[in-house]
């Protein structure tokens, strides 16, 4: 059962509880919902996520291992919204709350943290799939403690906070809790944003690169998402799917091809990628390959429909993890940190609780003509 | 010949009680069934160890060539069918074994026999076959992340050919010719290197009564197991910036491995950005604690720090870390563990960390120190 606080109340963030009682542990999960965010702007909130995780002006990264028994603030940046989580055993759930409400309150954004944030940053190496979950290339060589403060606290505020209680323990006691922890917390009255340059994607310099298919977008209200989601698992999850029949098996261009819904500010763009070495790539490879899915998709029968449905409730009920939804860099997975941010991510971006046989029920009504017809849009 | 023999036992975990029955079959297969009363789903595993016919200069990558050709199925479409059903198949070839793991529905373990009975099982393979199947590997190679460059070099550094890196050159598995790939699967393919792994809420019995078929048939064969030796510390460098270190450490089922798991486990949630890996084998192996980037905060908590003060910590951290590699989480440590030593499991280490003291942490520690480790140094 999942029990839903006030939803939109204007300073007190919402409270989600994600029960798990066989658990041993407790999560904690937050999920800021993000507005539009220009290139300047994203790129200090990146560097914000990067430094978060190692506590706050109260709790120092040793202090955060003590209380939580060796779990770290794990955070996730994606286009919509920013989610910070920790674990910790049951018996310790005090110490979690502590972590993540003193984070959000009175993070450590010190001037030599954000100076070796910004090192680590510059020096990262980007990875193949980067440009794909919409990272772009870091850049900034300063950002001030005042301006990421700033920043922080334009953005992290309680009016667009979630929140989720995960696994075992009280969710009245920590919900008591959690409101003594922020009873100062208010929202500062700035909620503009002067910066709105489109973010840059950078190329990978890698020797694996990236062909990407991009759908168009599909928003949480308007009743495509099931037909879009199936059609993304018939495309491109499994090894039945059409990606790894065709790039892979009968081309024997990639080792790894997938298909995902990419977070857009409003909704989810589907995302066809193929990774493989740059001189496999040819010329003709995107319109080939266009060709080619657009042929195996108009010759698809009930059984790829049947498959779809089949990898959709694998990956959301039994742990498969391939799936086309996902959380920061990778597929939602079955842990207790997973479940919990993303059951709190869900109700942000729906206004639904996440109910994955719901879903997979809703998706079963999609018909075969409306998945090919979906698909052929997807690959363009 | 083995006799048949069956041995019962129950564990309680964490979180709930379950119990195990694993049969040596007389062909030297074993069947380990665990019956977990809560799963929501059911896995299958058969691990194959490389006791036989491990890495050499001339064979490497051979063995996961011929996961990736198993894997397919005789008719080359088990994929798609077991989907069909919403079962999925992965494959891993590590050092010392191959594991194919499915995900299958609570209920069809009739499915997953079927599915193991046809990976086990190399269909006709084309000299066409291997050498699209060589440029596919050549792609997986290319995605290979720097922590496994940095175990790589550290493998090598330890143990020379012995520890080679069972992915392979695509080059030289381009040149493989289907009888080669046939003599393989005949030698490695015999019961003593066959496990069996069901996990689920199945009849211990059952299960087992169903799997004996499917493995009864694998030939029987003697040999002399191979070691890859006790290692030596040393060092190597690499062309990535960052290091790592890493401790010699024998079987997973000892309390000196154990020990050093908690011990990188701990350096590695005190210092940002660490990695650390362990691949469980009953035979020598190497725990690795590393960086990519700059590594010097990692290298001076190693050489400098107390270990009593992140005791605790690497005790917890290093039991969740067996926990999460259950089957149950899809993990492959028991399956591991198994193909090594039939008669270790995952539960060793846990009772090993529970067992730790001090001092077995402290002598863990310091193998991660100069003299004693593996050093891989960065450029």
């Amino acid at each position: 059962m999942i029990f839903l606080g006030p939803a939109l109340a204007l300073q007190a963030p919402a409270i989600l509880s994600v029960p798990d009682p066989a658990s041993p542990d407790t999560c904690v999960a937050v999920v800021v919902k993000l507005p539009q965010l220009g290139d300047e702007d994203w790129q200090t909130l990146e560097l914000i996520a990067h430094v978060l995780p190692d506590g706050s002006m109260t709790y120092t990264r040793q202090s955060v291992l003590q209380l939580t028994d060796g779990h770290r603030v794990h955070v996730v940046l994606q286009r919509d919204a920013l989610i910070l989580s920790v674990e910790a055993p049951s018996r310790s759930s005090q110490g979690a709350l502590k972590v993540i409400s003193s984070i959000l309150t009175e993070p450590a954004l010190v001037q030599g943290e954000l100076d070796d944030g910004i090192h680590d940053l510059l020096n990262q190496k980007t990875r193949y799939f980067d440009e794909e979950i919409s990272r772009p290339k870091f850049s900034l060589s300063a950002v001030s403690s005042e301006s990421a403060v700033t920043l922080f606290k334009r953005i992290i505020r309680p009016d667009r906070v979630s929140i989720a209680f995960g696994g075992s323990g009280s969710f009245a006691d920590m919900q008591s809790k959690w409101a003594d922890l922020t009873a100062g917390w208010q929202a500062q009255d700035d909620d503009s944003f002067q910066d709105l340059t489109p973010p840059k994607l950078a190329l990978s310099e890698d020797e694996v690169q990236t062909l990407v298919l991009h759908g168009p977008e599909v928003l949480p209200s308007t009743g495509q998402l099931p037909a879009v989601l199936l059609a993304t698992y018939a495309l491109g999850v499994g090894k039945g799917s059409s990606l790894f029949r065709i790039p892979r098996e009968k081309h024997g261009w990639s080792y790894l091809q997938s298909s995902f819904l990419s977070p857009t500010l409003a909704g989810w763009e589907p995302r066809l990628f193929v990774a493989a070495l740059r001189k496999t790539f040819t010329e003709n490879m995107i319109s080939d390959l266009r060709q080619d899915l657009a042929d195996d998709v108009k010759s698809w029968s009930e059984d790829d429909r049947t498959r779809a449905l089949q990898m959709l409730e694998a990956t959301l009920t039994r742990g498969v993890p391939y799936g086309a939804i996902w959380l920061g860099d990778g597929p939602v997975g079955e842990s207790l940190q997973d479940r919990t941010e993303f059951s709190d991510y869900w109700m942000m971006k729906t206004g639904q609780p996440w109910d994955p046989q719901k879903l997979i029920d809703i998706c079963e009504s999609v018909d075969l003509d409306t998945l090919k017809t979906t698909a052929l849009k997807i690959v363009g | 010949m083995f006799a048949t023999l069956a041995l019962v036992y129950a564990i309680q975990t964490h979180t709930e009680e379950v119990s195990r029955l694993r049969t040596l079959l007389p062909n030297g297969a074993v069947v380990l069934v665990t019956h977990r009363p809560t799963a929501d789903k059911l896995i299958i595993q058969l691990a194959i160890a490389d006791k036989n016919c491990p890495e050499t200069a001339t064979s490497n990558g051979q063995r996961h060539l011929l996961e990736h050709l198993m894997a397919k199925g005789v008719h080359k479409d088990v994929d798609r069918r077991l989907e069909l059903r919403g079962a999925f198949l992965t494959a891993e070839t590590d050092r010392d074994a191959t594991v194919f793991t499915l995900n299958l529905k609570p209920g069809d373990l009739d499915l997953g026999l079927l599915a193991v009975s046809e990976i086990s099982s190399l269909g006709e393979q084309t000299k066409e076959d291997i050498a699209k199947e060589a440029e596919i590997i050549r792609e997986e190679v290319a995605l290979e992340d720097e922590p496994r460059k940095f175990s790589i070099a550290a493998w090598k550094a330890a143990f020379g050919d012995g520890g080679l890196d069972p992915m392979g050159d695509p080059d030289r598995l381009a040149q493989v010719t289907p009888a080669q790939l046939s003599e393989l699967h005949h030698t490695v393919f015999v019961g003593a290197n066959v496990r069996l792994l069901i996990d689920g809420d199945v009849d211990l019995d059952a299960a087992t009564k169903e799997a004996r078929p499917v493995l009864e048939l694998i030939p029987d064969a003697s040999y002399k197991q191979t070691s890859r030796g006790r290692g030596t510390s040393g060092s190597a460098s690499i062309d990535i910036e960052g290091a790592a270190r890493a401790a010699i450490v024998p079987g997973a089922s000892l309390m000196e491995t154990a020990a050093s798991l908690a011990a990188a486990l701990a350096v590695g949630a005190e210092i940002p950005g660490c990695f650390v890996t362990y691949t469980p084998t009953a035979d020598y192996g190497l725990v690795i604690v590393g960086k990519v980037g700059d590594a010097h905060d990692m290298l001076h908590l190693i050489d400098t720090a107390n270990p009593d003060q992140y005791f605790a910590l690497g005790r917890s951290l290093a039991k969740e870390w067996v926990l999460n590699r259950e089957a149950g989480s899809l993990g492959t440590i028991r399956a591991l563990m198994v193909a090594g030593d039939a008669a270790s499991h995952p539960e060793d280490i846990l009772e090993n960390l529970s067992q730790m003291g001090v001092g077995d942490f402290r002598s863990a520690f310091a193998k991660f120190r100069p003299g004693k480790a593996v050093s891989v140094v960065g450029q």
